[in-house]
């Protein structure tokens, strides 16, 4: 076998993965003297004895739980990303509700049960607001320095009956002053309601005056005959 | 039936829709990707990093694999592909001394067992060379699949191959390492 040939026959067989080589190629490559025949065929010796050692002692790797979580949490953003893609059932509800407001059979309920949610909401925040001293409201105000409050008379040791006792003057006198503001409260937004009179809104208070003054004179007289801590009912 | 057949066969099941077959997919993928990934960034943890986002990718993309064709090459693309990005991120990150990158092997220039000879030598190869090699040898694809893959001629594939193991057989003959 020439050397040129031996070498051309070496490099198949460890282009093709060969596991051995003939022994044609192997006589040659034990007895040639050609130094480039020699480092080629020590180069393939060593090499085949190394290599599979090297590749017995790659580390290893287990990555198997690793992978399959985070594929799982790929694939539950892909599920909630298509649910956010979806219409949402709040937007559902709110188009079809407006169909519904739109549509002349529903529109009358829908209208009414507006003006009652709203009614109730505002009625909520008039009740829950403080009264003011620059409120828009004609509030007569009661200040009985004789009345004690609540927290001193929480003190006392004898103070289980006169509670009871104070905090029923004070029911009274709130429902009779929820009960004036109702009385002279005048609507703001009222003048189209009454379009035709102009003046008909600014004589209400006037017109109103002797039944608001009799109103406040029979609580007052109701208020009168309740007892006080230290006097009893008359 | 060889190992190769298997991957094969075992693609083939996940794409069909048999989730059983997931783990043992990802498991025979591991046992290919994660040597290459390892002599490429030469760095464990960045490796391994790489190795599942290979195999994610894989998993994710079966379905664009053709079942006419081998799947390791397919894979070992994917791999490779994956490297290069991982280096090319890691080259632009600043250098923290602490955790460089590291040979595979523990550097030491004292006499280890033949593997650890022949991975400090691997370690001494160029980029290219080392990713060609390892593809050879480890992946035992073909000539004509790493030059797919790397998107070289063949016969750049087996120039390359031919100088690393020449590389390869001086550095081991230098340090002592000789056939039986």
């Amino acid at each position: 076998m020439q050397c040129p040939l031996f070498r051309s026959l070496l490099d198949q067989a460890v282009e093709s993965h060969a596991d051995s080589v003939s022994d044609e190629v192997r006589t040659h490559g034990a007895t040639c003297t050609d130094q480039a025949c020699i480092e080629a065929w020590n180069e393939y010796r060593l090499l085949s004895q190394a290599l599979p050692l090297w590749k017995a002692e790659l580390p290893q790797v287990d990555l198997s739980d690793r992978v399959l979580a985070e594929l799982s949490r790929s694939e539950s953003r892909n599920v909630s990303a298509a649910v956010t893609q979806n219409p949402p059932a709040l937007k559902e509800f709110v188009q079809t509700s407006w169909q519904d407001f739109r549509s002349p059979q529903q529109r009358p309920w829908s209208i009414a049960l507006s003006v009652a949610a709203l009614m109730l909401l505002v009625g909520t925040m008039i009740l829950s607001v403080p009264q003011s001293p620059d409120s828009q409201l004609a509030v007569r105000t009661r200040n009985n320095p004789a009345l004690p409050t609540i927290d001193t008379q929480r003190d006392s040791a004898e103070s289980s009956a006169p509670d009871v006792a104070v905090k029923s003057i004070e029911w009274v006198q709130k429902a009779s002053t929820l009960m004036a503001t109702a009385i002279v409260s005048i609507p703001e937004k009222g003048a189209e309601l009454v379009p035709e009179s102009p003046q008909w809104r600014s004589d209400w208070p006037s017109k109103l005056e002797p039944l608001r003054r009799n109103a406040h004179a029979a609580w007052d007289s109701f208020l009168e005959k309740l007892p006080t801590p230290d006097q009893p009912a008359s | 039936m060889t190992g190769v057949d298997d991957l094969h066969e075992l693609a083939r099941r996940c794409l069909a829709g048999d989730a059983d077959r997931l783990r043992t997919f990802v498991e025979r993928c591991q046992q290919l990707v994660f040597p290459l990934c390892l002599q490429m960034m030469r760095h464990r943890q960045d490796a391994e990093d790489v190795t599942q986002e290979t195999i994610v990718r894989a998993v994710r993309h079966l379905s664009t694999w053709d079942q006419a064709r081998p799947i390791e090459p397919w894979l070992m693309g994917i791999a490779a592909n994956r490297c290069r990005t991982a280096l090319e991120r890691r080259n632009r990150r600043p250098v923290v001394i602490e955790n460089p990158p590291e040979p595979v092997s523990n550097g030491q220039d004292s006499q280890g067992t033949i593997g650890e000879e022949v991975q400090r030598a691997v370690d001494t190869l160029r980029d290219d060379y080392r990713q060609c090699f390892t593809l050879f040898h480890v992946q035992q694809l073909s000539v004509q699949e790493i030059s797919d893959l790397m998107h070289v001629p063949t016969g750049t594939v087996k120039t390359w191959l031919h100088r690393a193991r020449k590389i390869l057989a001086e550095e081991l003959q230098r340090r002592g390492v000789t056939a039986d």
